[in-house]
């Protein structure tokens, strides 16, 4: 039997799965190997189905909207994997600049990423996540590789990531070695490298977390990329 | 960890140099690392290199997709230089297919991970068909490898024409000749990111270059991956690159394995101090190093109690 997916879609901008979109024919192989139960934008589901393998939630939750917090609750309860797709869900992204007062919903003023509401498995930030990640992460699951897995386990810890995360965490920390993946994984170009280390633009950071997770100072699972190094794959 | 372990996973090992005379002229060593990027772009292999440019005094990332432009990358200015920040302009702008890059062991490392989880890198991950890793104990600041140069070699950045660091001094080369000092007067000035980072030949490139282990003039080249094997095999072949087998030469791997080792110990004398403090010992320190080399069962869930 084909792993039951579904595609939960709260307060976002659908970027997530259009990224996913966009990886053509890798797309057809991962549609072939599971089963789409539940997607706002796929599937004429209503109701969140029960038993489900794996939820891929996108973007943030509105917490004064209960319909919103009904679902994510019940998303977990009847999912086995949740993973937060994308910043939104991850760690807030741009959904962190909301603070309500906008017609039609004047009301709807806080909006919590996935990750502070619900308990959550793997977290994958990006605004979007580039393409083949969404594909290495979705077939990862699919094939149990816990090893290439474990990043996006310890990802949910960056719920509150930003571009100052990375000076708390890296730079702060004596860590940083001016690589300049940062600048060059940031989605809006606010990170450029002046002598040596990053220079954030805060005015462009969108929260979306990208600069912390890339970093080979976070995590660097050497023994796991030697293997792929040794095998050719890389 | 027996020794060779140090060195990392390889194919084959050798000491080599570009048979081209004008390059062993300007090149840093053996100028294999030059003369295999120029190769590389001639016979196709790439379509574009990202590697780090002389620019004035100052050293940057750019994007060279002519073999004729590699006369701009001779010699090594011992500044950080952030490669991996032109690796999206070089797949983005330039819209190259095939990418090398040319790093440090921790940019190499960078690469390696962007290509894994390739969250912030699109489209990234399967153009860079190479990479070309370079021998590394530390690195300088732009302004620490200044106060080095001008302040204690007494020689103005503009006119260095090579900078050196060999048998525990360093020393400039300029038209008013050669100004050395030791080794030891510059060790304040490094970054001390440096002094967590356990790969000194770039253990995850395609190929490694570096002048250690080999006599002067001569570069000793670490083929790690089939890929780096093709495009070094081919290159002696055409005869670009002479060679020879590392153990034929002198002082040959032992002097490798001994600074491998003296940065991997330094890197576990770090994390130990940092372990005593009360600093969140990140993950990273963890990933670096006991998750090689400590033991195998470490799992996150472990980790975050340790925060």
């Amino acid at each position: 039997m084909k792993p039951k997916v579904a595609h939960v879609h709260l307060s976002g901008c659908t970027g997530c799965l259009v990224s996913l979109v966009d990886s053509y024919e890798k797309l057809l192989e991962i549609l072939n190997a599971v089963d789409i139960v539940y997607s706002t934008t796929l599937v004429d589901v209503r109701e969140y189905p029960e038993d489900v393998d794996v939820a891929l939630v996108e973007g943030s939750v509105c917490l004064s909207h209960k319909e919103s917090v009904e679902l994510i609750k019940k998303v977990r309860e009847n999912s086995k994997i949740v993973v937060a797709l994308g910043s939104c869900s991850a760690c807030g992204g741009v959904t962190r600049f909301s603070r309500g007062g906008q017609l039609g919903r004047p009301e709807h003023d806080s909006f919590s990423p996935v990750t502070e509401v619900i308990d959550v498995d793997f977290s994958l930030v990006g605004c979007p996540p580039g393409t083949e990640s969404i594909v290495k992460l979705i077939l990862a699951l699919l094939n149990g590789n816990e090893d290439y897995l474990k990043p996006y386990k310890q990802a949910v810890e960056l719920s509150e990531a930003d571009g100052r995360l990375l000076f708390k965490r890296v730079i702060n920390k004596g860590l940083c070695i001016g690589c300049g993946t940062c600048a060059a994984s940031c989605q809006t170009r606010a990170i450029t490298i002046v002598d040596g280390r990053p220079e954030i633009n805060e005015g462009r950071c969108i929260n979306c977390g990208v600069c912390i997770f890339q970093c080979p100072r976070y995590f660097l699972p050497l023994e796991f990329m030697e293997k792929k190094v040794k095998e050719g794959s890389l | 960890m027996k020794d060779g372990d140090y060195l990392g996973y390889c194919i084959a090992k050798y000491s080599a140099r570009s048979t081209d005379i004008a390059k062993l002229e300007t090149s840093q060593d053996g100028g294999v690392t030059r003369e295999l990027i120029q190769y590389a772009l001639e016979k196709g292999y790439v379509d574009g290199f990202v590697i780090g440019i002389r620019d004035g005094s100052k050293i940057s990332p750019k994007v060279i997709t002519e073999p004729e432009e590699v006369k701009f990358a001779g010699g090594t200015v011992f500044a950080v230089c952030p490669i991996v920040s032109e690796v999206k302009n070089a797949v983005r702008e330039y819209g190259l297919e095939k990418v090398g890059v040319v790093g440090v062991p921790c940019q190499i490392q960078a690469i390696r991970k962007l290509q894994l989880y390739p969250a912030g890198g699109r489209a990234i991950p399967e153009k860079i068909v190479l990479t070309i890793g370079i021998f590394c104990k530390e690195n300088f600041p732009y302004d620490g490898l200044k106060t080095i140069v001008e302040y204690y070699c007494k020689t103005k950045m503009e006119n260095v024409k090579k900078m050196i660091i060999r048998h525990g001094k360093f020393w400039v080369e300029s038209e008013n000749g050669k100004n050395e000092i030791p080794l030891s007067k510059t060790l304040p000035y490094y970054m001390k990111g440096c002094n967590l980072c356990i790969d000194y030949t770039a253990e995850l490139a395609d190929i490694s270059t570096g002048s250690l282990g080999t006599p002067t003039g001569w570069n000793t080249v670490f083929l790690r991956t089939e890929k780096g094997k093709n495009l070094f095999d081919s290159a002696l072949k055409d005869g670009r690159i002479e060679a020879k087998d590392i153990s034929e030469v002198k002082p040959g791997e032992r002097a490798i394995i001994k600074i491998a080792k003296e940065k991997y110990e330094r890197a576990l004398d770090t994390f130990k101090e940092r372990e005593k403090l009360k600093l969140q010992v990140y993950l990273l320190l963890i990933f670096l190093i006991k998750f090689k080399y400590y033991t195998e069962n470490l799992f996150f869930d472990e980790c975050r109690n340790e925060d």
